[in-house]
């Protein structure tokens, strides 16, 4: 066995690693749930059962209700049951294998529906204007979201959705306006739901445009078009690429065209993103004593008490044996990143079906990747300067509390704050991942802080390699 | 082969070991004998290659320990006088570890493993773990893994300290099995009598410096008496038969006592070896009064 598999096994098998990883995966579902209750998201904007279909109001003055349900990843939910209320009345349905519903009722100002699968509730107003109030989840325009309008002149046919909140294509017009003849939304993971009551070819085309432009042949590129045979009430789903560049969405039918901006991620996302970067910061704050004592185990320690001069009468270099010891800690410390990212993404996707992107869970592990790799380094070059275990545990958990709370404290002193948030404490890397991930604007210098994090895990662990090869074990 | 080239090792300002040259030629066992703090482990360390020698240099079979660590490092075996492990791991699991050093696989590892804990007598200690050994065990276990590479170098620290009879038996047996099997040994000791049942040469060691290097047919010669004490483990006739071959042999309880002596120490050691070689020394003068001669100066 490769000697930095077998130190990084009994670096990561160790109880008190393995305690705290555990302690940490189970809290990150937590805080995952809490997310969503801190930022106060109301569960229909991310509940996973969506609801959108038409009423056709007849002139004898019967509604012929045809809907479809569907999740968030945009694949129909069959067996829902549909409870119909309107004036004097319920009545029941459940849904088909595709999705669909349709029943008849008869005409009330006041009908709705509520759709209920698996312990999940929604309801939607089927006639428009204001929405029935009912016990059960919020019910709201938040369904509005991610939804594209073609309009048509007429005015017996009400399209009613209740869906969470992914991609914001509308603003085209009112979703309980009675003029539109098709529902389009685009779900986690671009996959496309799209249900008409009449005929109609459809273009979809996305684009990338200037801020602003609305008309498809000004200034906008073209960068994927599809085109859609729309049956009435037949639902399409399906899976689209959407170009990484896309940021206008255009629709174009035998009925009405427009525009509307596009974003890359849900709106969900953009909701919860900020709120489990703060989430995260909790993790943050205790991890690196984990590593800490990682490096005081598995190398501070064993070389106090003498351990190491046995392994040095193998074949390997003092350099080797320094770099192996730490190689096999940093695997241990870069793994626990991966999973302290991955189980609220484990979280989100049970709670939400939202699904975020390996580059979003890449690019926000690295954020307690840097940090722990830099206390670490800090941690195994007292290790190489000092022969005393306990004083070199001492001093890691010394430097880490003076860098956390003493740097911010002098910068705020001093009035550099920013500058020494965004450029001197170690993982400065991570304001320019969070604002990258966040969507908003980044204002720093991303290679200085680049270069900022990698000093502050290389320069430490140089000057513990030398200092560990010069003098005597 | 050991060749020792003028190793010199500082610790702050202190001279642990000033220009110390001495060798170990192959199926030769060398005493390397000195008081405590004599500089006997520091200079075992740095033959090693766990000190760097400020300098000077160990050779290995023809590899520096300085300049070709790795390949010095795999002809050599050390057994320490106080074997410090990373004591929560369990025994066949750091086996495996270290033999991972050796670019062993692990099934390799483990094969050999079962096979080297039954040599050295830690049968079915294997899934323990370090901490629960005792010192005897934790000087089996690193001749164990010294023995993972098949070094034909050995260096044994002050390996008799804590040990049982049966213990002392076990490496005194061994250090000259391997002697026959044209191993190169240095035995470390301060237990005078210890090392010179079976050693061919001593090297003196004092406050740093080598004082003498002398062969045990020399310090034989400075040895008046030539009346030779067995302790043995148990006996019977063929002790006494055996014992005539090198002298006129004399048994008075388990102690049999030789009178001029005739032959080689190690021979008679080997031969006696099934009936349990308690302690072994010459009567009169011996090699501690030689030791004591060597430090005063007078040899």
């Amino acid at each position: 066995m490769r000697p930095v598999l077998y130190d990084f096994k009994r670096s990561f098998l160790r109880l008190s690693v393995l305690l705290l990883l555990v302690l940490f995966i189970l809290g990150g579902f937590g805080l995952s749930y809490s997310v969503f209750h801190i930022l106060g998201i109301n569960p229909s904007a991310y509940e996973n059962l969506n609801v959108a279909g038409f009423s056709i109001i007849s002139p004898l003055g019967t509604i012929h209700v045809y809907g479809i349900v569907f999740n968030n990843m945009g694949q129909p939910v069959s067996g829902t049951t549909i409870c119909v209320h309107y004036s004097g009345g319920v009545m029941n349905t459940t849904t088909s294998s595709e999705g669909l519903f349709n029943l008849s009722i008869p005409y009330s100002n006041s009908s709705y529906a509520i759709v209920k699968y698996d312990g999940m509730v929604r309801n939607v107003s089927l006639i428009g204007g204001s929405v029935a109030l009912v016990s059960g989840p919020y019910v709201g325009n938040v369904g509005i979201n991610g939804i594209i309008h073609v309009a048509k002149g007429i005015n017996n046919v009400v399209l009613f959705t209740n869906i969470s909140m992914f991609n914001d294509l509308g603003g085209l017009s009112n979703p309980y306006s009675p003029y539109d003849p098709i529902f389009i939304a685009i779900m986690n993971h671009n996959h496309l739901v799209m249900f008409t009551y009449e005929s109609l070819n459809v273009s979809l085309s996305f684009l990338q445009a200037n801020s602003n432009v609305l008309a498809v042949n000004s200034s906008g590129v073209v960068l994927k078009e599809y085109n859609f045979s729309l049956k009435p009430f037949t639902p399409v789903y399906t899976t689209i690429e959407v170009p990484s560049e896309a940021n206008y969405v255009s629709i174009l039918s035998n009925l009405y065209s427009g525009n509307t901006p596009y974003s890359q991620s849900p709106i969900l996302y953009t909701e919860i993103v900020t709120g489990y970067f703060s989430a995260m910061g909790l993790f943050l704050d205790f991890f690196p004593f984990v590593v800490i004592y990682l490096a005081y185990a598995m190398f501070a320690k064993p070389r106090d008490t003498g351990a190491l001069e046995f392994i040095l009468a193998r074949p390997i270099t003092k350099g080797e044996l320094y770099m192996t010891r730490f190689s096999a800690n940093a695997i241990t410390a870069i793994i626990a990143s991966f999973l302290i990212n991955i189980s609220p993404n484990v979280a989100f996707i049970l709670i939400a079906g939202l699904y975020l992107s390996p580059q979003f869970i890449l690019l926000a592990s690295i954020i307690p990747m840097t940090l722990l790799l830099t206390y670490l380094s800090i941690t195994y070059m007292y290790a190489s300067l000092i022969k005393s275990g306990g004083t070199t545990l001492g001093l890691g958990i010394a430097t880490y509390i003076i860098i956390q709370i003493a740097i911010p404290v002098i910068g705020f002193m001093s009035g550099n704050y920013t500058l020494i948030e965004d450029y001197i404490v170690p993982a400065s890397i991570s304001q320019a991942i969070q604002s990258y991930l966040e969507g908003s604007t980044i204002s720093v210098n991303v290679g200085l802080e680049l270069l900022s994090t990698i000093l502050w895990i290389v320069v430490p662990l140089v000057i513990g390699y030398l200092a560990f090869k010069r003098k005597d074990i | 082969m050991i060749v020792v080239e003028g190793i010199t090792k500082y610790f702050g300002s202190r001279k642990a070991l000033d220009n110390v040259s001495f060798e170990v030629k192959d199926g030769e066992i060398v005493g390397f004998v000195g008081l405590n703090g004599a500089g006997k482990t520091t200079a075992i360390r740095t033959i090693v290659g766990v000190l760097k020698p400020n300098s000077g240099d160990a050779l290995i079979d023809g590899k520096s320990i300085v300049k070709e660590k790795k390949e010095a490092s795999k002809n050599v075996g050390w057994v320490p006088e106080l074997p410090i492990f990373e004591m929560d791991a369990r025994a066949l699991d750091y086996f495996v570890y270290l033999a991972g050093y050796y670019g062993i696989s692990k099934d390799e590892a483990l094969k050999l493993g079962k096979q080297l804990f039954e040599e050295v007598g830690l049968s079915g200690r294997e899934r323990d773990k370090l901490k629960t050994y005792s010192q005897g065990m934790k000087k089996r276990f690193a001749l164990a893994v010294s023995l993972i590479s098949n070094p034909k170098n050995f260096l044994f620290d002050e390996v008799f300290n804590g040990l049982d009879p049966q213990g002392i038996q076990f490496f005194r047996d061994l250090a000259l099995k391997m002697k026959k099997e044209g191993r190169a040994i240095l035995f470390s000791s301060h237990i005078l009598t210890e090392v010179e049942a079976i050693v061919d040469k001593v090297v003196f060691i004092h406050q740093g410096k080598i004082l003498k290097v002398m062969s045990m047919n020399e310090i034989r010669n400075l040895i008046k008496s030539n009346d030779v004490k067995v302790v043995l483990n148990q006996v019977n006739e063929n002790v006494v038969q055996i014992a005539q071959a090198f002298g006129k042999p004399e048994l008075s309880g388990n102690t049999l006592l030789i009178h001029d002596f005739n032959g080689d120490m190690s021979v008679l050691v080997s031969k006696l070896t099934p009936y349990g070689v308690l302690e072994i020394s010459r009567l009169g003068g011996n090699l501690e009064e030689v030791f004591f001669k060597v430090i005063r100066g007078e040899l």
